[in-house]
Order: C-alpha cells, then sequence, then structure tokens
C-alpha cells in the first residue's frame, strides 16, 4: 500500500496532454494506409491489391481502385505489395462525421 | 453537417464546457471481437483518462447523452441497440466505433450481420480502424462535441499523377 502511494509520487504524471498538444505515438504503431497514386501503372491490372486485402477494403473495377477504410483492419498486408503504392503512416485521428469522407479513389485516367 | 446536427453539437459541446455539468457515454456491445472493447475500457485508464475532459460512462441509455457502438450490428442485437436508442433522451450523438461498426470491417454484410451500424441508426460520427486505437475513440468523441476539427476526407486521384 505504501510502496503504491510512493510510486504514484516519484512516477509523476503520465497522463497523455492529447488534445491540447500533440500525442506521440509509440515506435512500431502501424496507423493507416494511404494511396500513392504516382506509383500506380495507369496500364497495370492492380489485381494483387485487391487480392491483398482480406476484409475487401480495396475493391479495384475497370477503371478506378477504391480505398474503404470503413472496412479496412489496418492490417498492412496492401504495403508489402512490391510497386509500394500503398504506405501505412502513423496517423490515429481518423473520425469523420460522414461515410464518404472515409473512401479514396483512384480514376485510371 | 445539416443545420439540426450543428445545433445538436453546438448543445452537447455547450453542456461538457459548462462547469459542472458533464456528458454520459453508453457503450453498446453489437457483436463486436472484443478488440474494441478493450480500446474503449482502455480510455478510462491513467493514460488516456477520459474524466479530465469531463467524460464518463453510463451504464444506463436513459442517462446517457452519446451511444458508442462497436460491431457490425449482428441481428440478434439489431433491437437491443433501437431500444437503447430510443430510451436516450434528446438530444443524442451516436458513434460507430470501429471498422465493423463503420462499415462491416470482416464481417461484411451477411445472414448474420448487418453491415454497419447506420443500417440502423442515424449515425454522427464514424471512426475507422479495427480496434480504433484509444486515441482515436478520443477524437471521434471529440468531434461529436464539436471540439476539436475532422482531420482526413474524401480523396479523389488519378493514377500516376502526383496529387
Amino acid at each position: 500500500m505504501l510502496g503504491w502511494f510512493y510510486r504514484g509520487l516519484t512516477g509523476g504524471r503520465v497522463t497523455t496532454p492529447y488534445p491540447r498538444r500533440e500525442e506521440r505515438l509509440p515506435e512500431g504503431f502501424r496507423g493507416r494506409p494511404v494511396v500513392h497514386p504516382e506509383r500506380l501503372d495507369p496500364e497495370g491490372s492492380w489485381e494483387e491489391y485487391e487480392r491483398a486485402c482480406l476484409p475487401g477494403a480495396i475493391r479495384v473495377s475497370e477503371k478506378t481502385l477504391t480505398l474503404d477504410l470503413g472496412r479496412c483492419i489496418c492490417c498492412g498486408l496492401c504495403a508489402s505489395v512490391p510497386g509500394g503504392a500503398f504506405t501505412m503512416e502513423p496517423d490515429f485521428e481518423l473520425a469523420v462525421s460522414g461515410r464518404g469522407d472515409l473512401v479514396t479513389v483512384v480514376h485510371r485516367d | 453537417m445539416t443545420r439540426e446536427e450543428r445545433e445538436v453539437r453546438e448543445e452537447l459541446a455547450g453542456r461538457v464546457q459548462a462547469f459542472g455539468r458533464s456528458l454520459h457515454i453508453r457503450h453498446v456491445d453489437a457483436g463486436s471481437c472484443g478488440a474494441c472493447e478493450s480500446e474503449v475500457q482502455a480510455l478510462q485508464n491513467p493514460f488516456y483518462d477520459l474524466h479530465r475532459l469531463g467524460l464518463f460512462f453510463t451504464p444506463s441509455p436513459r442517462h446517457a447523452d452519446l451511444l458508442l457502438v462497436t460491431g457490425p450490428v449482428t441481428r440478434a442485437m439489431e433491437r437491443p441497440l433501437k431500444m437503447a436508442y430510443e430510451a436516450m433522451p434528446d438530444p443524442k450523438v451516436v458513434i460507430a466505433a470501429c471498422g465493423p461498426a463503420c462499415g462491416g470491417g470482416i464481417y461484411g454484410r451477411s445472414y448474420a450481420t448487418l453491415g454497419g451500424v447506420d443500417a440502423v441508426l442515424p449515425v454522427d460520427v464514424y471512426v475507422p480502424g479495427s480496434p480504433p486505437h484509444p486515441l482515436s475513440l478520443l477524437h471521434g468523441i471529440l468531434l461529436a462535441l464539436g471540439r476539436i476539427e475532422q482531420k482526413i476526407g474524401r480523396e479523389e486521384h488519378v493514377a500516376g499523377r502526383v496529387s
């Protein structure tokens, strides 16, 4: 009991200052996938990205590639596909007020 | 955001900012895998310390201002979720707090799940990530209160070009 009290006194403040100041994220925090459209070949099939995505957050049609964060589980498998069109950005401020704001679309031309 | 939604948020933000009044959150598990619950509970530990912002969890929807829903909404939880929403006093805000609650996630839409909270209730804030980081949840709650800005939005790009 006294040991806990002493530890609390010597440990200082541990609470995050988040809404007032930036919070430093832990090392190795994976974050969310981000598309780099300049690394996508306009003539390519893009099917490898759709195959790599387990929950079906990346959908490829004839003319577009769609990344839906509302279905993403942030596993990072799309970032391991050769070509590097997807990277994981350590970002946590992801809340949005509309479902459409979670979607990223890349057009072929 | 419509005018009504903005009014609701302003009223809720005023309630929290006014000294002595706090905001109460009702958390409903609508078929979640349990990872999101772990992150929601982490908000109450000394590191994230939700209570310093005047936010509290409540076991009753009748005392709640904010409904935090996790999970893809299984068919068994559809009616209890609606009952919890109807039991809450106005104004009320709904947060879909994980990938499955936003748009189905790994569960998707199937015979067992409805594929997202917006199939049942009007959702105000979506928090993606499966599970979302506790700070993502905190960002979502503060966004619902109008105390913080939205950081990401819909993006349209053309392949092969820098945007």
